[in-house]
């Protein structure tokens, strides 16, 4: 087995081709595991990873934790809401107090873009981002293209776009630097004001118009409203973001083509998307959720590689 | 006792001697002769190192009082002097700021020791943009200018205000120019880089909108009024039209605003973060331009000491600022391929003190011993030893440098830095 050609995972960005191909073809392996009877495997069996969420989070965490004990490794979690500086620790401080019981690797989400970098940069442990405020979600892109992958047989030359509020993102940032490494065209639709102004020198297409947007795509990431995430009104109502905004089976059925539907979840039903299209056959969100855990499971045992 | 300096190069563009090697013969604080003669003096060689006036900057936080572990008075002279900065103008965002005749006569008692120090004085009562400060008194007490320092003057009415009081002693307003709402939260220069970055970027425009709406009071107010830390071409270009126009409208840049982009701040380093944010790579080079061709009348350090706790963060939630005094004259010699060196040294030391109406230094028969040398090719490194601040947040942090200043004269006295 290679090796990826880093020693965290922070961000997409971080990440060449191969080094993406390398998990995917890892996380081939463990989503056969995870669908058999037994779907543990000894291969982190003395490895301890740390769980450090200063931002709430459900599923992300789930899905690490339920990767890591499939892995056999030992697990402690942390968390906090709102930032440790508030409450009088620094995070290095907080990491520091925990790597003390001698953890191996780090899964940290925060709510500062590069926080995990700042760790890289000053603990010994394998840092693994679960998500840095607006910046990188690097596992959730990894099972997004990883899921097109598996739904669309390649990544390379499918049109992607992604739709809602990218500025508060980290989703689709990760996202943009996934599937442009893999050779997908991506496209960013919402209403201009949760699209950040220079998004398009990142080479990607911006569009305005959810209809246009869609007829253009094969493939649609509908992210989620991050109402908690706005300090300020972006647009004037959820009723008319989910009219202008929001996709609806009339909307789909109105196509030339079929497309694929995604989204990386919490959803809120009814804003962004409706019940009977994230319930519909053009979804994948729960194929998604499910490649989490393989995905998951590949960055942390090819990180581990690297434990002594 | 009087000196004989042996064997120095001369910039400074004002004096007939520019760029010649030659000696310089200084008695009772006063330049006596320069050139011929032999005389009778403490002789020193220094080895055809750099002689210019001594620089004064407009623009640097000595922290005093208030948080006096960053820097105080004393610290931040000290590193001043290892700068070749022989004059400092300090901005009044001390806690308390500095708004009263005895804040004005405490910093002014630290004074000559043996930097000058020069307090700027709150244009608003707490720098809270609302209300006068005592101008008058201030000024009648030393203050050179007034300034809300690192805060952007949010207020139109209190500028008029300021701009029409101050003109019974042609008097200054210094201005940093950002517009309060665009300038909120912002961890940098909003561009492809923050957008990478995911990180909430201060658009260019946020300085333009600025400084056209002041240029427009000072239209109507009239009075003198000074922008620092410009950092934006489209802001440069507005100064330069408005003092076309003959607008009395002078402006400042910060050193390192010269020499790093938007992109250095790649990293995450907490020593990249600074008010205003460094920019584009297009504003840089407007603002090397607006150097070279005489637009920018002062260039400053910007001096920002923060402590460890303050910086040793997460990006979002570190302080901004960083320390510049000592190693200007690195960032000058770096900058060699595109910024002039004999007119950014003018605009170090001739610029600034034309802005706050201060008599010239210049190294001419007759003129007052100010003076600072430098050795453009000297090696040296930013660090624990080497550091004069009490703070150490510097981008040049462990780096080797090229260009130190090896010291100052002032009066009969020459001062060697170690």
């Amino acid at each position: 087995m290679s090796h990826l050609k880093t020693k965290h995972l922070l961000g997409i960005k971080n990440l060449n081709k191969e080094d993406i191909l390398l998990i995917f073809q890892t996380a081939d392996n463990f989503k056969e595991v995870i669908n058999r009877p037994i779907k543990k495997v000894p291969s982190l069996r003395d490895v301890t990873i740390a769980n450090i969420f200063f931002e709430n989070s459900t599923r992300t965490k789930l899905s690490f934790e339920l990767a890591e004990k499939r892995l056999s490794a030992d697990v402690i979690n942390f968390s906090a809401s709102g930032s440790s500086v508030k409450k009088g620790e620094t995070l290095l401080d907080t990491v520091n107090n925990i790597l003390a019981m001698k953890v191996d690797i780090v899964v940290i989400r925060h709510s500062s873009p590069g926080a995990p970098h700042f760790l890289a940069n000053h603990i010994d442990a394998i840092i693994v981002n679960a998500g840095d405020g607006t910046h990188e979600h690097p596992t959730q892109a990894l099972l997004d293209t990883y899921s097109i992958r598996e739904k669309c047989g390649e990544v390379n030359g499918k049109k992607v776009v992604i739709l809602g509020d990218i500025l508060h993102s980290r989703v689709a940032l990760s996202n943009i630097f996934a599937l442009q490494t893999l050779g997908a065209e991506v496209m960013v639709c919402g209403p201009a004001t949760l699209l950040p102004k220079h998004v398009g020198e990142l080479g990607v297409l911006v569009e305005n118009d959810v209809r246009a947007a869609l007829e253009w795509c094969d493939i649609a990431n509908v992210l989620r409203i991050q109402l908690e995430r706005q300090e300020m009104r972006y647009f004037p109502s959820l009723r008319e973001y989910s009219k202008f905004f929001g996709i609806n089976r009339e909307l789909l059925d109105s196509l030339k083509k079929e497309i694929i539907i995604m989204h990386p979840g919490p959803i809120n039903r009814g804003v962004e998307i409706t019940s009977d299209v994230a319930d519909s056959d053009h979804s994948i969100i729960l194929q998604q959720v499910e490649n989490g855990v393989a995905i998951r499971m590949a960055v942390l045992y090819l990180l581990a590689g690297r434990v002594d | 006792m009087s000196l004989l300096l042996k064997n120095c190069l001369i910039y400074d563009q004002q004096s007939r001697h520019h760029l010649k090697k030659t000696n310089i013969f200084i008695d009772k604080g006063v330049i006596q002769s320069i050139g011929s003669g032999s005389v009778k003096a403490k002789e020193i060689d220094l080895k055809g190192a750099i002689l210019t006036p001594g620089w004064l900057d407009l623009n640097a936080n000595f922290n005093d009082p208030g948080l006096e572990h960053k820097e105080d008075l004393k610290s931040g002279a000290m590193t001043a002097k290892y700068g070749g900065i022989t004059d400092v103008a300090l901005l009044p965002n001390t806690i308390p700021v500095l708004e009263s005749k005895s804040d004005v006569e405490y910093v002014k008692s630290q004074s000559g020791k043996p930097i000058n120090l020069y307090p700027i004085a709150a244009l608003s009562e707490g720098t809270m943009g609302e209300n006068l400060t005592e101008m008058l008194d201030l000024h009648e007490a030393g203050a050179v200018a007034f300034s809300d320092g690192m805060k952007s003057i949010w207020n139109s009415e209190l500028l008029v205000k300021a701009l029409q009081y101050a003109q019974k002693f042609n008097g200054l307003i210094i201005s940093r120019p950002a517009d309060p709402h665009l300038s909120r939260n912002v961890q940098m220069h909003e561009g492809l880089t923050s957008t990478s970055l995911g990180m909430r970027g201060e658009p260019a425009i946020s300085e333009k909108i600025q400084i056209a709406n002041q240029l427009e009071i000072l239209r109507y107010a009239g009075g003198r009024l000074h922008f620092s830390m410009v950092s934006t071409a489209d802001g440069l270009k507005l100064i330069k039209g408005a003092k076309k126009e003959g607008l009395n409208v002078t402006c400042d840049v910060g050193i390192n605003h010269l020499r790093f982009t938007d992109r250095d701040v790649s990293n995450f380093d907490t020593n990249f973060k600074i008010e205003p944010p460094y920019r584009s790579d297009a504003d840089r080079k407007a603002l090397i331009k607006g150097v070279n061709d005489g637009m920018i009348d002062a260039i400053v350090s910007g001096h920002q000491p923060q402590d460890r706790e303050g910086k040793f963060l997460e990006f979002d939630m570190a302080s901004p600022g960083v320390i510049s005094l000592q190693t200007m004259f690195a960032v000058l010699i770096s900058l060699q391929d595109e910024l002039d060196l004999a007119t950014a040294i003018s605009v170090l030391t001739r610029g600034p003190r034309e802005v706050l109406g201060l008599d010239p230094v210049s190294i001419e028969k007759g003129s007052l011993a100010r003076l600072a040398f430098f050795d453009p090719d000297a090696e040296w490194t930013m660090n624990d030893k080497s550091n004069q601040s009490k703070s150490q947040n510097s981008p040049f942090w462990d780096i080797q440098l090229r260009g130190k200043s090896l010291g100052i004269v002032i009066d009969n006295k020459i001062e060697f830095n170690s």
